[in-house]
């Protein structure tokens, strides 16, 4: 038995000297514990774009009707889900950008900070002008152990959006820090300032009079006039046109593509007009790109009376088809992942003074959205028989004259813009009397299971049933008890 | 009395001891026969614990001479239970040894050591290499179904690599794939499944394999599965699942030198295949005509696309034009079995040759073995070359024993087929949307003139490819390496006292390639992928051992073992993708890395772990009637390691007992002659074992993303860590019995077991909005309780004739007994979407749910009628609920086994009836054929609508040109009608139920009582219609109640038809035997799953998710013959 006691204690040291690499064994080799702010800046951004893109195709412009589904047609039919992956989608781009103002605070490079608080307004305001309540102010804490998070209401978190994108604007005019890895603005601090006045213009107007002082609010920001000013201030990720950064439609199967057409809705008013981003927007039916291109609408929603007798593919610039007419045949640039347009700034400043919040000419911003749009567009006049710009605002019949008419062009401007046209119809909706009798460019989807009501709400995910059931409850209760796409938040009460 | 009598033969052996110890030697004598009175020859005869002995003469008798100290020998014969006599003063024996090879059948344990089974107080089932190898599989997993109570195996049809899923007693763990450990010849070696990430729309994708597969059923001499944690606890923390003991074959027993040729060819036919209608063809609306391929409804309404067969009726006079008709109107023919001719008969083809010798102190053996495998879907193969060797040698008097073992195996495929939802590599995806008129035959040319290698040509340009593309260029290759070699010294200190060392390694390496063609759909430019997998592991044993003095004859024997393991893993993966090609064409070499549009994204990932540990074993037996094991692990786990804290820190250490009892009631029992008893034990056991957690669980990381232009992306890592994490636990405890009546001819063995796993280490899910998907932590347990019931019986025993049979049946049931707090709804999505990328949809979910069993499928259900149960319908169409429901969950009621087993002369005949009773399977397949139009529904237990019923239909007018000018409606359809009672909304409240302050439905009962009447087109018009609405909202098939089935079913899993070739006759050829056989492997499957079969399962991200099934590719029937000859 003597031998076996010095063989175990052989044994017992082996095991323990060998305990001592495992330290070692255990340091992750694939994924680094620390990483600076300009690796994490591309990835919010990036992802921010391109859940923009998939929410415009998918949901934002069939609601607003700009283009129609011609399949899988819940949206256009107003039978809407949770569609959780913008959800998903929304909050994990925070999480980066939550990890950026760390890094930022950490390192004290305020200008840094600023750019995170304008990713995370501009997520924060994603989410909750569509679901209504959400998680924010105990949103992503899961490294502090917080996993069911609080939902905080649309009203406070709106109040909170504004006071932190004033402050974001102060913290990049600083001049205190820098930004590096900056795909949408190239690190100009300057530009991103532009972004957060412009969006705060934007906040405004969804709140409209539910907020205090929003004229005196949305005066002030116009007055600095540190807003965007042209094309060049887009918040627009311009994509490499490589996978995977090229513009996220590209992969997809054509069958999917075309599954989106242009809209019945967005084509009659275009076609009225002969407005010339109708070659943008859509591919022509008869491929003719300088002539007389033919185009179809296909109306929105399903069942009888709605057939779609044909409907013109998406423009050139959101899809390569193998046998098709490429966008770089005609000189143009594939889109752009948009978060915000100048076109909207100049209407909101046009919708501004109309509401008797900042003084000015309507016109004048209506005229200059227009311009701003067809410029970004790089449209083509010719086939449309304008000389110029001038030519097609006096003569087209687009001239200005009731502030009904910021709202359609508005509308047709903000094709592509994430979610946004589909915010803006919803509020018009609303100003109308929760009514489509009041948008003259528009009336309920076709064959709808709604009873004619747009609908006002994403539903939650079903994540957040399973797995922040307390707070979920408690927010359906604050919608009248049911996760129901006709419940109101406070920002269409 | 026997017992008097025993204990008064003791006391007489002590006192003649003493007396007797005088002398020094004495000469015993005696005669060896069987039951039936015939004396054997070369019956071993040895003095117990030693080699030294005699063997029997021709006349069965023996003569020894031995030290007169010694008490007992021990007669041994093959194939008859070993017996021991104890020496009395008389010096002739006459011993029978029963033909029982159960009763005292020698079995492996933990640490390779050998035991009789009965002295076991856990549960090991043994098979023998007739029991795997005579009908052989490529997958050995599989092999093994229906042969071992409690171990329950799911096969699939994912191709010639398919995973086999086995479970032994249930699923103890929620991370993780509760598989078994493998260990080959002492040492462990990997059965991970190497599955990286999921295709579209997940669930299963291409199907690689688990690590096992690769053992060779002839080289196999036996398995050993050990259940349960008593069983297994000294493997440590990685068997916490059980144990799959494999020894492979030695020169051993070999008599001088020897050849074997095992040779098997084996043909594969489609088992089951959907219920395809062939009534109606492509189209939508009961309309289609071909225009160029790219319109699903369009301005003429040609619903070419339409992806679907809703269209016109086939087979009805009218002209159509068709994809391949130049633009003319011919006749619209049904196809009827176009898919079924896609495929071809597979073979199998497994040719072995062995060679043995042995001399008095070596023994070696070596042998190859060629396994190539053409599978039914064209171009998909699987060859593999097995190189095993094992080398004995006994040294220094034979105090020394040194054994090596050797195995290479090289397998490698052109192409794995893939069974996912997966357009750009799946035909099982193409067949959901196949037009029913067209045959495959037609589509054999897969380029389009003049453009090959660019544009692929097909029925419609939107949605899905050309199935002989996907066969023949999007093919999915592998080539793998695996040295699996181990080595043992064995070294008698003293007599009693020996010192073990082993070392084994098991080294894979693996490469694989995905092609996909330029103008695949969703891959329009095409794409290169190669992945690099290699893992080692090596393990270092040492193991003392000291036994006690069996010759005093001594009524108490122990036995002491203790020894440490040292294991070690690396495994290393490199991906490397090129998403896009730059140069296209038919050539080899535009498949490559470097021929890319853009950068090729390269993802890499390391892992190092290793497990050190001490164990001990104690076993103690009293007079061969009762047996006492008492086991002790420590293991120190480097993946329980807090880099951030370090080693002092850490709780790494953790240690787990086992204690088990074996009592042979038998031998206390007055058992006379004619008792029917024969056999009685008591067993019970209690044990504990740890488990650790994946590498790499401490701190939150940032992964790595591809770059973004010449920016480097990355972003915080989803799961979030837990500084906390600490080992799982197990605790089990089972008792059994085993029972033989009638000179053993019957048996029955039954177990009960009952085993908590808590802490469990758990990827919990989190809601996104914390700013992550997951958390690595602790919590939650399951219990398994089960019962396990062998049964044979020896119905015949005639020395001509004979039949056994033997029934495996297994019950267990895995409840989820808590969740960790944090999850308040009570339920831990495992898999939270199954079917990841249905745009909109509500995911269906594989669900952990306190105080249910483990493993429950949620989605939707249909709102129902309070009282009746019937469906609520809306305007002809049933109506979906908001919230999600469990259809039940995936694990069977019962599984069992029946083996029937005939010898005749030189004849033999087995067969093999395995199945399940209950358990639940969701048929993605059967949710997409039947909205697709596809298949007929007739064999839908859970909808009696066809859907051949009530549909609409045109015939497509033409001018002269050929032109579409529009449709004549033959024939409105009366639509159709669903059972279920219909929704009225009386007081225009817009529901019909109102909710009370708890939040409990009260229905409007007379808005939902009338039976509805209202009739719906099945299908097909803008994509709405009964079907679609019946699996979900639309598009989105995430109702689990419709397409969800009791999973009952059972197939003829093995046949075999033996003939050994008479001696005289094989002697004057030269050999020494030769048999030959015809062999069947699953001919018969009885099931009312419809569309599929539900031997079957998902993976997702390298995990097995049972009870879902998703374009499963047919499953498959075996046929063959084989050869099997000594030289």
């Amino acid at each position: 038995m003597k031998i076996s006691k010095y063989i175990i204690a052989l044994l017992a040291l082996f095991a323990l000297i060998g305990c001592e690499e495992f330290e070692e064994f255990n340091e992750n080799p694939n994924e680094p514990t620390e990483v600076s702010a300009d690796v994490l800046l591309p990835s919010t951004i990036r992802q921010s774009a391109n859940t923009s893109v998939d929410a415009a195709f998918l949901v934002g412009n069939n609601a607003a009707q700009l283009s129609a589904k011609t399949l899988r047609l819940e949206v256009d039919a107003y039978n809407w889900n949770a569609f959780p992956t913008y959800w998903e989608g929304w909050y994990e781009s925070l999480t980066d950008a939550h990890s950026v103002e760390a890094i930022a605070l950490e390192n004290e490079n305020k200008v840094l900070e600023g750019v995170a608080l304008v990713m995370q307004a501009y997520l924060y305001s994603s989410l909750t002008n569509a679901y209504g309540d959400i998680p924010y102010s105990q949103a992503i804490k899961g490294d502090e152990d917080n996993f069911t998070p609080e939902y905080d209401s649309q009203s406070e978190i709106y109040a909170n959006l504004l006071v932190e994108l004033d402050s974001a604007d102060q913290l990049l005019a600083s001049g205190n820090g820098s930004i590096a890895g900056d795909i949408l603005y190239n690190n100009d601090p300057a530009q991103w300032q532009k972004f957060a006045n412009s969006l705060r213009l934007r906040l405004l107007m969804y709140a409209g009079d539910r907020i205090e002082n929003v004229a005196q609010r949305f005066s002030e920001i116009v007055n600095e006039g540190n807003i965007m000013q042209g094309n060049a201030d887009n918040a627009a990720l311009t994509y490499t046109g490589a996978f995977p950064n090229e513009f996220p439609l590209i992969p997809l199967k054509q069958g999917d593509f075309d599954a989106v057409a242009l809209g019945k809705a967005a084509f009659d008013v275009m076609d009225s007009y002969q407005d010339p981003r109708l070659l943008r927007y859509a591919r022509p039916n008869n491929e003719d790109f300088t002539d007389n291109p033919e185009f179809i609408g296909a109306i929105n929603g399903q069942g009888t009376g709605c057939s779609k007798d044909g409907a013109s593919r998406l423009g050139v610039q959101y899809y390569n088809y193998p046998d098709l007419t490429p966008a770089s045949n005609l000189g143009l640039p594939m889109a752009e992942g948009l978060m915000m347009t100048h076109a909207e700034v100049e209407f909101l400043l046009a919708e501004g003074i109309a509401k008797g919040w900042i003084s000015g000419n309507i016109e004048e911003h209506y005229r200059a959205g227009i311009q701003s749009s067809m410029e970004y567009y790089m449209v083509d006049l010719g086939p449309f028989g304008w000389n110029d710009f001038d030519d097609f605002y006096s003569n087209s019949g687009v001239a200005y004259s009731e502030v009904k008419d910021i709202w359609e062009q508005k509308w047709l401007a903000l094709f592509f813009t994430g979610l946004e046209p589909y915010f803006e119809v919803r509020r018009w909706y609303v100003e109308s009397g929760k009514s489509f009798s009041g948008i003259p460019f528009l009336e309920a989807s076709c064959g709808n299971t709604n009873d004619d009501n747009l609908p006002l709400r994403f539903l939650y995910p079903g994540e957040e049933q399973s797995l922040n059931e307390a707070n979920y409850q408690e927010a359906i209760s604050r919608l009248g008890g049911s996760n129901d796409q006709n419940a109101e938040m406070w920002l269409v009460q | 009395m026997r017992l008097s009598l025993r204990s008064s033969f003791v006391t007489i052996l002590f006192a003649a001891m003493s007396i007797i110890a005088l002398a020094q030697e004495k000469t015993i004598t005696g005669l060896v026969l069987d039951e039936d009175g015939f004396e054997l020859i070369g019956a071993n005869v040895i003095i117990p614990g030693t080699t030294e002995g005699t063997s029997t003469d021709f006349d069965g008798k023996f003569e020894i001479t031995i030290p007169a100290d010694v008490s007992a020998l021990e007669i041994s014969y093959i194939g008859y239970s070993t017996k021991t006599i104890e020496l009395t003063d008389d010096t002739y024996y006459e011993v029978t040894l029963g033909s029982s090879v159960d009763l005292d059948e020698v079995v492996i344990t933990a640490l390779g050591v050998e035991r009789e089974e009965k002295a076991l107080g856990y549960s090991v089932q043994k098979l023998n290499n007739e029991d795997i190898a005579t009908v052989k599989e490529s997958n050995i997993v599989n092999s093994l179904a229906g042969k071992v109570a409690g171990v329950y195996i799911n096969g699939s049809s994912a191709g010639p690599t398919a995973s086999a899923n086995i479970n032994i007693r249930g699923a103890a763990s929620l991370l993780g794939n509760n598989q078994p450990l493998f260990v080959v010849n002492g040492l462990p070696i990997t059965n991970d499944l190497y599955s990286f990430d999921d295709g579209l729309n997940g669930s299963t994708t291409i199907d690689f394999g688990n690590a096992a597969q690769i053992i060779n059923a002839d080289d196999v001499q036996s398995i050993n599965v050990l259940k349960g944690p008593a069983a297994s606890a000294l493997y440590g923390s990685r068997a916490a699942d059980g144990v799959i003991l494999v020894e492979t074959k030695t020169g051993k027993n070999a008599k001088g030198m020897g050849i074997e040729v095992n040779s098997t060819t084996n043909f594969s036919t489609i088992l089951k295949m959907p219920d395809y209608q062939n009534e109606y063809g492509f189209g939508g609306g009961g309309k289609y005509s071909y225009f160029d391929g790219t319109n699903y409804i369009g301005e003429k309404e040609y619903y070419e696309a339409y992806g679907e067969n809703w269209g016109p009726r086939l087979d009805n006079g009218t002209d159509v034009v068709q994809f391949n008709s130049d633009g003319e109107p011919v006749p619209y023919t049904s196809s009827e079995d176009n898919i079924r001719d896609f495929y071809r008969t597979g073979i199998t083809s497994i040719n072995n040759i062995s060679f043995n010798n042995a001399t008095e102190s070596s023994d070696f053996r070596l042998s190859y073995t060629r396994l190539d495998r053409e599978d039914i879907i064209p171009n998909t193969d699987l060859s593999r070359n097995t190189f095993q060797t094992s080398i004995g040698k006994r040294l220094m008097n034979d105090k020394l024993s040194i054994r090596a073992n050797a195995m290479y195996i090289n397998s490698s495929s052109g192409n794995i087929p893939n069974s996912g939802y997966d357009e750009s590599s799946s035909i099982q995806y193409g067949w959901l949307w196949y037009p029913r008129q067209v045959h495959t035959d037609e589509l054999k040319n897969y380029w389009e003139p003049g453009q090959e290698g660019v544009q692929q040509r097909y029925v419609e340009d939107l949605w899905v490819n050309n199935p002989w593309l996907i066969a023949n260029e999007n093919t999915n290759s592998f080539s793998s390496n695996r040295l699996i070699g181990n080595m043992r010294l064995e070294y008698e200190v003293m007599p009693r006292l020996s010192v073990r060392f082993r070392y084994g390694a098991d080294v894979l390496d693996e490469q694989r390639a995905f092609r996909r063609a330029p103008s695949t759909k969703a891959v329009l430019q095409g794409s290169y992928r190669e992945d690099e997998i290699s893992f080692t592991e090596t393990n270092a044993e040492g193991l003392i051992s000291y036994s006690s003095d069996r010759l005093t004859g001594n009524a108490f024997q122990y036995d002491i073992k203790v020894g440490g393991n040292i294991m070690r893993q690396n495994a290393n993966t490199l991906i490397a993708n090129n998403p896009q090609l730059k140069f296209f064409g038919t050539d080899e070499s535009i498949y490559t890395l470097t021929n890319a549009r853009a950068g090729v994204q390269v993802e890499s990932q390391k892992t190092q772990t290793g497990i050190n540990s001490l164990f001990g074993m104690f076993t103690f037996s009293y007079r061969n009637f009762i047996y006492l094991d008492a086991s002790v692990r420590n293991d120190w786990n480097s993946t329980l390691v807090n880099p951030a804290v370090g080693l002092d820190g850490s709780d790494f250490s953790f240690l787990y007992p086992s204690v088990s009892m074996s009592l042979i009631a038998s031998e206390l029992m007055d058992l006379s002659a004619d008792s029917p008893l024969s056999f009685l034990k008591f067993k019970a056991n209690y044990a504990e074992v740890g488990n650790g957690a994946p590498p790499y669980a401490f701190g939150t990381t940032f992964s790595p993303r591809p770059s973004f232009g010449g920016n480097s992306v990355f972003t915080t890592n989803r799961t979030v860590a837990d500084p906390n994490l600490t080992n799982e636990l197990t605790q089990a405890y089972e008792f059994g019995v085993d029972a033989r009546l009638w000179n053993d001819r019957f048996r029955i063995d039954a177990t009960y077991y009952n085993m908590l796993s808590s802490d469990q280490v758990i990827q919990l899910p989190v809601a996104s909005a914390s700013g992550y998907d997951f958390k690595l932590t602790n919590g939650g347990s399951i219990r398994n309780t089960g019962v396990e019931v062998l049964l044979s019986a020896g119905i015949v025993r005639n020395p001509n004739f004979s039949w056994d049979v033997t029934l495996n049946l297994g019950h267990n049931r895995a409840v989820v007994e808590s969740l960790p707090d944090i999850i308040s709804s009570g339920r831990y999505s495992i898999i939270a979407d199954v079917f990841p990328g249905d745009e909109g949809g509500a995911d269906l979910e594989f669900v952990a749910e306190e105080g249910e069993l483990f493993g429950q499928l949620y989605g939707l259900g249909f709102e129902r009628h309070p009282e009746t149960g019937e469906i609520i319908h809306q305007d002809g169409l049933p109506l979906i609920g908001e919230d999600k429901v469990s259809a039940g969950s995936y694990q069977p009621d019962l599984r069992l086994g029946l083996l029937n087993a005939f010898n005749w002369k030189n004849f033999n005949f087995r067969f093999l009836i395995d199945g399940q009773i209950g358990g639940k399977i969701y048929s993605r397949s059967h949710a997409l054929y039947a909205t697709g139009g596809a298949i007929t529904n007739n064999d839908d237990p859970n909808l009696p609508i066809s859907t051949l019923d009530g549909r609409q239909h045109y015939a497509p007018q033409y001018d002269d040109d050929g032109n579409l000018t529009g449709y004549d409606l033959l024939d409105a359809g009366g639509g159709v009608t669903g059972p279920g009672v219909q929704w009225e909304d009386l007081n225009g409240d817009g529901t019909f139920y109102t909710l009370d302050d708890d939040g409990n439905r009260i229905y409007q009962m007379d808005e939902i009582s009338e039976p509805n009447e209202q009739s719906v087109q099945p299908g097909g018009i803008g994509y709405v219609g009964y079907f679609y609405q019946y699996y979900g909202n639309g598009f989105n098939r995430d109702n689990i109640e419709a397409a969800t089935y009791d999973a009952t079913w059972f197939k003829l899993r093995e046949v075999s038809i033996g003939y050994n070739l008479p001696k005289s006759f094989v002697e004057k050829t030269g050999l020494q035997s030769a048999r030959i056989s015809l062999v069947g492997r699953n001919l018969l499957l009885v099931s009312d799953v419809p569309t599929i079969d539900p031997e079957t399962f998902s993976i997702r991200n390298g995990r097995f998710v049972p009870g879902f099934e998703s374009t499963q590719i047919f499953s498959q029937r075996t046929f063959g013959f084989s050869l099997s000859l000594g030289i």
